[in-house]
């Protein structure tokens, strides 16, 4: 048995002011892969994974997370094996400090004193943050509160890592290292993004959203490479595979 | 105002948790006795009659012996105590008005027992911030939050400062990018119309209420069930119990004898 396994079948939501946020979503992902989910502003990225996590519930169709459907009575056990890393590290870091903040998730699970400290240690040396442990988090920059954020999720081990536009808002230095530390995760990993260059770096697997439709799902560089897919989906070819600009070859 | 300056000025709050990471003994305290200190001192000052100008005098001891050994920057405490006292101004400046007795002579001027109650609002106010200020600076303020839930204040009312800390810095700089976004555009007309300002706080109400939705979902994620627990060692030790002690023992002492009377009296005797 596997908590690895994240399963949509005919997933459909409405947001209460009439907005269609998500329309017949299936999809099935297994253990340790990693896929990129794409699409133009408002194709539903956001609230596709705000559902993998019953965060919102779908008005019809459902969710398995291993060998469980994502109910109520499950939730709490869903949450644990599904990490969810919001896009706005501001949401995300909501104690006093960084400490207390990725205390936050081992402590809820009702882990002992000691081991919460060796989880917290561990969570951020993972992420190269372990300096930043007492600091207040208002007072840091963009890439250490990303770093916290990870760190937060990590602390409590899921199974599965669900990440909003992880790379929004980073300098080229912050993103290079976050891609190359998410290379080294066994993490199941679904990553909502813009950023198609990291896609292509990270993820073997690409699901193309539009208007909250699925409109292709394979393999990244297959789908990539179809100019008119990435057209009509609101997208673009990632700079790596498009010509020098300097010998436009 | 432009924000930024605001920004700036106003609300380098921040900067206290900045001092709060000092190293002197007074930082090492455990934030409890601190905290019991300052509110046994601001009882003391603030149950003073209102003409006792000359008892609150030595009270001034304690805020001086803070900054001196916590090697605290009077300066910019001293511009945070200026930035609110327009309140206390504002509490006292009406009592030379209503209170016109003649209390004390000074030569041919007579002091009404309205100007010596202003003067003892504004000492009172000095005082009392003051000592807050001090303490946050030597404590920071998520600690003194930690020891009022440790000295029984109620949970649900700690983890709203706590709260109220964290996202203050959030609010005022989304504030301050709407009002920076604002002036770009308006070319050079300065004032704020106040059809403007109100949807400029609707706006800000809106993108709170959202962002509280967003911490709550992040919150539930991590396994929330309505209580936050945060474990902090705290000791009070033999240090915290000498500094509770003898700065209140000073204080009673301030409190029920009117030393600069009793030292003036002395002098007197000699000569």
């Amino acid at each position: 048995m596997s908590h690895h396994i994240v399963q949509a079948d005919d997933l459909h939501y409405t947001y209460p002011d009439g907005t269609v946020g998500i329309d017949s979503i299936s999809f099935r992902i297994t253990h340790g892969e990693s896929v990129a989910l794409v699409g133009a502003n408002g194709a539903g990225k956001s609230t596709l994974l705000l559902h993998l996590n019953g965060c919102l519930i779908s008005s019809k169709g459902d969710i398995r997370i291993g060998d469980y459907p994502l109910n109520k009575k499950n939730i709490k056990a869903v949450r644990r094996s599904v990490g969810m890393v919001f896009q706005n590290p501001d949401d995300q870091l909501f104690m006093p400090t960084v400490f207390d903040d990725v205390a936050f998730g081992p402590i809820n699970l009702g882990m002992h004193e000691s081991k919460v400290k060796k989880k917290v240690l561990h969570a951020l040396e993972t992420v190269g943050a372990e300096h930043l442990i007492n600091r207040l988090p208002y007072k840091l920059s963009g890439g250490e509160k990303r770093a916290a954020a990870i760190a937060t999720v990590l602390a409590v081990s899921p199974d599965v890592l669900v990440m909003d536009e992880p790379t929004s808002n980073l300098d080229p230095m912050s993103r290079k290292r976050l891609i190359n530390l998410l290379k080294t995760f066994e993490h199941t990993k679904i990553i909502a993004t813009h950023d198609l260059d990291m896609a292509l770096d990270l993820c073997e697997r690409t699901i193309v959203l539009h208007k909250g439709k699925i409109t292709a799902d394979g393999p990244t560089m297959d789908l990539f490479n179809d100019a008119g897919l990435l057209a009509r989906s609101g997208l673009e070819k990632p700079l790596g595979m498009q010509g020098c600009p300097v010998c436009n070859r | 105002m432009n924000m930024a300056t605001l920004e700036n000025k106003l609300f380098d709050i921040g900067y206290m948790d900045t001092l709060a990471s000092g190293t002197t003994g007074l930082h090492q305290l455990d934030p409890r006795a601190k905290l019991i200190t300052t509110l046994i001192f601001v009882s003391m000052v603030v149950s003073l009659g209102k003409y006792e100008i000359s008892m609150m005098i030595p009270f001034v001891i304690y805020p001086m012996a803070m900054i001196l050994l916590g090697e605290l920057p009077f300066n910019y405490l001293l511009k945070k105590m200026v930035l609110v006292a327009p309140f206390a101004i504002l509490i006292g400046i009406f009592n030379p008005f209503m209170d016109r007795e003649v209390l004390v002579q000074i030569g041919s001027l007579g002091v009404s027992g309205g100007w010596i109650s202003f003067f003892s609002i504004m000492m009172r106010f000095g005082l009392t911030v003051s000592a807050a200020l001090i303490l946050i600076s030597l404590t920071g303020f998520n600690a003194v939050c930690m020891a009022l839930e440790r000295l029984g204040v109620p949970k649900p009312f700690v983890i709203q400062l706590l709260f109220l800390y964290r996202y203050l810095f959030v609010l005022i700089d989304e504030a301050s990018r709407m009002v920076r976004a604002r002036s770009l555009r308006s070319f050079g007309s300065s004032g704020m119309h106040f059809k403007i300002f109100v949807s400029l706080i609707g706006q800000l109400l809106l993108r709170t209420l959202d962002r509280a939705q967003r911490i709550h979902l992040a919150m539930c994620c991590r396994g929330f069930d309505g209580h936050i627990r945060i474990n902090r060692p705290m000791k009070f030790g033999f240090n915290e119990i000498r500094f509770v002690l003898t700065w209140s023992l000073l204080f009673v002492c301030f409190r029920s004898y009117n030393i600069p009377l009793k030292i003036g009296e002395l002098i007197a005797e000699y000569f």
